[in-house]
């Protein structure tokens, strides 16, 4: 299970690359997460909503009403805006993900000591 | 014997009656509780035992609400908005129409006792502190809780019939200016303007007597909740 903040936090990166490749509603969009992420995110369900709105007042995604299966859902479209957003997204997690990676590769980094001098290190 | 719909119905009740959501809120998420029903179905639960776990996995009506609160400001501000003029509009309502009452009963009840001027303000006063009290009773008592199946009713209609609400505003505003004008043209010609100066005049003194008392009410209130913040500040010092 992932922690709360982090979930909170990746949620919009997710809806975005979700809705970049299809256009969903809110029930398939939390199954697909799901499935995805073998089970480790878990929105609680109604949480998602919210985000998707604003998301949508934001002008990242636009919603519609269809029936489908004689159902009224609410789909979502990622817009032009969306996918523009939704880049800068990847580069900063990537930037998060090859900080975090290069720390944990833990191979020889040069890591500045408390005197400034810089040290190579082995682990 | 579960039955679906009606379940469904109280759910959504519970949702309109929190004040956070607009009705497309309440829909979607209807619409999402109902494919989760259909998918639990398939895995062996009842109908009643899907709709009792797709609840729980969708989130507590308190959770939503929070999330659903801080997305839907300007809804939720309108809605307050409204709902004290609707209270505004409710009590002028009420008070002038408690007016024509006490016009009425000196036109017909006292028309042949002269009362005096005392008398005629003291009458007004009487049916005032009456009729109020009437109302409040009605409002306010647990046996009719008006106020409440008020406030509900006045949620379902802002989120699902809000031209309904707009009629009704548009009706009581109506009546409250032109109606109630109609009326006291009509009235009016049979009064003469002393006896309604001390009808109007006991008016004034049961807004008087009104005003002071939700003043002392309001400070009974304080005092009291200042007594036991004291008092559990002074037990939580013990602990």
């Amino acid at each position: 299970m992932i922690s709360k903040d982090l979930i909170a936090a990746s949620s919009r990166p997710l809806i975005l690359s979700f809705l970049a490749k299809q256009e969903s509603y809110g029930y398939e969009i939390i199954k697909n997460i799901q499935e995805m992420s073998d089970n480790k995110i878990i929105w609680k369900d109604g949480t998602i909503y919210p985000v998707l709105k604003k998301l949508c007042e934001s002008g990242l995604i636009e919603c519609e009403w269809k029936i489908v299966d004689g159902r009224n859902r609410k789909y979502y479209k990622i817009t032009k805006a969306g996918l523009k957003a939704l880049n800068e997204e990847k580069t900063q997690w990537q930037t998060v993900n090859n900080t975090l990676n290069n720390i944990w590769r833990c191979s020889n980094v040069s890591i500045r000591n408390v005197f400034g001098k810089l040290e190579e290190k082995t682990c | 014997m579960f039955q679906l719909e009606m379940s469904l119905e109280n759910w959504r009740r519970k949702l309109a009656d929190s004040n956070s959501f607009t009705k497309s809120d309440i829909d979607e998420l209807e619409s999402h509780l109902l494919d989760e029903i259909d998918t639990l179905k398939k895995n062996a639960l009842t109908e009643e035992e899907a709709f009792y776990v797709a609840c729980s996995r969708i989130g507590s009506v308190d959770l939503l609400s929070s999330e659903f609160s801080k997305i839907n400001f300007n809804v939720i501000w309108l809605k307050k908005f409204l709902w004290l003029l609707s209270g505004y509009i409710l009590i002028y309502f009420f008070q002038r129409l408690i007016n024509i009452l006490s016009v009425f009963a000196s036109l017909t009840v006292f028309r042949f006792t002269e009362l005096s001027s005392y008398k005629m303000a003291g009458l007004s006063l009487l049916i005032n502190v009456i009729f109020s009290a009437i109302i409040l009773c009605l409002l306010f008592l647990p046996k009719y809780m008006i106020l409440s199946r008020l406030q509900s009713k006045f949620n379902l209609l802002f989120t699902y019939k809000r031209w309904l609400l707009v009629i009704a505003f548009f009706l009581f505003t109506v009546m409250n200016t032109i109606g109630f004008n109609l009326v006291y043209a009509i009235l009016a010609r049979q009064i003469a303007i002393s006896p309604y100066g001390d009808i109007i005049y006991g008016q004034n003194i049961f807004m008087l007597i009104w005003m002071a008392a939700l003043c002392l009410l309001f400070l009974f209130l304080s005092f009291k909740n200042y007594h036991t913040e004291e008092k559990s500040r002074q037990e939580s010092l013990h602990h």
